[in-house]
């Protein structure tokens, strides 16, 4: 820029990197303020899924850089069958997801996603699908109160890729430790 | 840049007061409450939207009690509840242990300061609420009022511990 005084050079600013870490449902830009007011905290306690079944927590992304590059769920015990974790746009679209996943007994698994994916502001579901009755791990609060918090689950949606889901309130007393993270190194 | 609102907006949301007090918070549970009393919990919606509806979480016992939600500004007394901006309609409680609807106008609301209210007939119907010792946040209660919400909070420093489960929901479904 040319002034008076000569040719100024302002510094490039970069960025804020706000988006370095793992977005779960105990995250603030998820139901994380929610679950603490609840005084529910991360568990690995058994739930019985339902085949083809898919729960939906929602969360937030209010600042640009958000880019999605893998996804994890702690399994419960009995390994076999295969998982799917992305995530959906409000309509329940799904945009990203990790694809089939097989699943490890009692054990974090984590998957890259098919793409790096980029999110623009706005709010989403990250979801979580499995393909048989095969347990996943996660907190166990009364189903109303997930309910209360915005959680949603949908049939008939394993495997997620280029589906539509439909969207009901939950009726599961349960909130999985499912994550989004924007690494390709998962914690 | 602030955050975007939480789809269902309660005292236990990103907005309420309960959100930042983990170590002093009970888990709700299903409890009676006292009849013809609301209680008021302050809420911080950082961003414009609308309101599609009201709800509230009830408990084991249903189908005795009437409640009302509603949506005050904090125009009161030192920022505290005062007029109206929405209120819900008395509804007989019904569907044991799971959130009940009240589907009003979409109500607009700009970002600030505003405070939810709910209100119950009588002390038969149980609804979900934390037994937290609620004087440090700065909630309010006014009792004695049998005709439901009032169109203009007369708040008194709240004694029952009471903070529900209830609140604005940001979507008109699901």
């Amino acid at each position: 820029m040319l002034s008076e005084w000569g040719t100024v050079t302002y510094p490039t600013i970069k960025p804020r990197q706000l988006y370095g870490r793992v977005v779960s449902p105990w995250s603030q830009e998820a139901i994380g303020g929610t679950l603490n007011g609840y005084n529910v905290v991360p568990a690995t306690t058994d739930f019985a899924w339902t085949a083809n079944n898919a729960i939906g927590i929602p969360f937030s992304v209010s600042v640009p850089g958000f880019t999605l590059r893998a996804a994890g769920v702690f399994c419960g015990t009995g390994a076999g069958n295969n998982l799917d974790v992305g995530i959906t746009d409000l309509n329940g679209v799904v945009l990203a997801s990790t694809g089939a996943t097989a699943r490890t007994a009692s054990t974090a698994v984590n998957a890259n996603m098919l793409a790096n994916y980029v999110l623009p502001l706005g709010t989403y579901y990250m979801t979580l699908a499995g393909d048989s009755t095969s347990t996943f791990g996660g907190a166990a609060p009364a189903a109303g109160l997930m309910e209360a918090a915005g959680v949603v689950i949908a049939a008939s949606a394993y495997p997620l890729a280029g589906k539509t889901l439909t969207w009901a309130v939950t009726t599961l007393a349960f909130c999985p430790e499912v994550w989004l993270t924007l690494r390709t190194v998962s914690p | 840049m602030t955050a975007r609102n939480s789809l269902y907006i309660t005292p236990f949301s990103r907005e309420g007061e309960m959100a930042r007090s983990k170590s002093t918070s009970t888990t709700p549970t299903s409890s009676t409450s006292t009849g013809s009393r609301a209680y008021y919990h302050v809420v911080n919606i950082e961003n414009p939207g609308i309101v599609y509806r009201f709800f509230w979480l009830n408990g084991a016992t249903v189908g005795t009690d009437n409640v009302q939600m509603g949506l005050y500004l904090a125009d009161g007394t030192d920022g505290g509840p005062g007029t109206a901006l929405k209120l819900g309609t008395s509804t007989l409680s019904a569907g044991a242990n799971a959130c009940q609807y009240d589907d009003i106008a979409d109500t607009a609301v700009a970002a600030g300061l505003y405070w939810i209210a709910q209100w119950i007939s009588g002390s038969t119907a149980t609804l979900f609420r934390s037994s937290t010792a609620v004087r440090m946040y700065g909630s309010y209660m006014q009792s004695a009022i049998a005709g439901g919400l009032p169109a203009s909070a007369t708040p008194i420093q709240q004694a029952g511990n009471f903070v529900p489960v209830a609140g604005l929901v940001m979507r008109s479904a699901p």
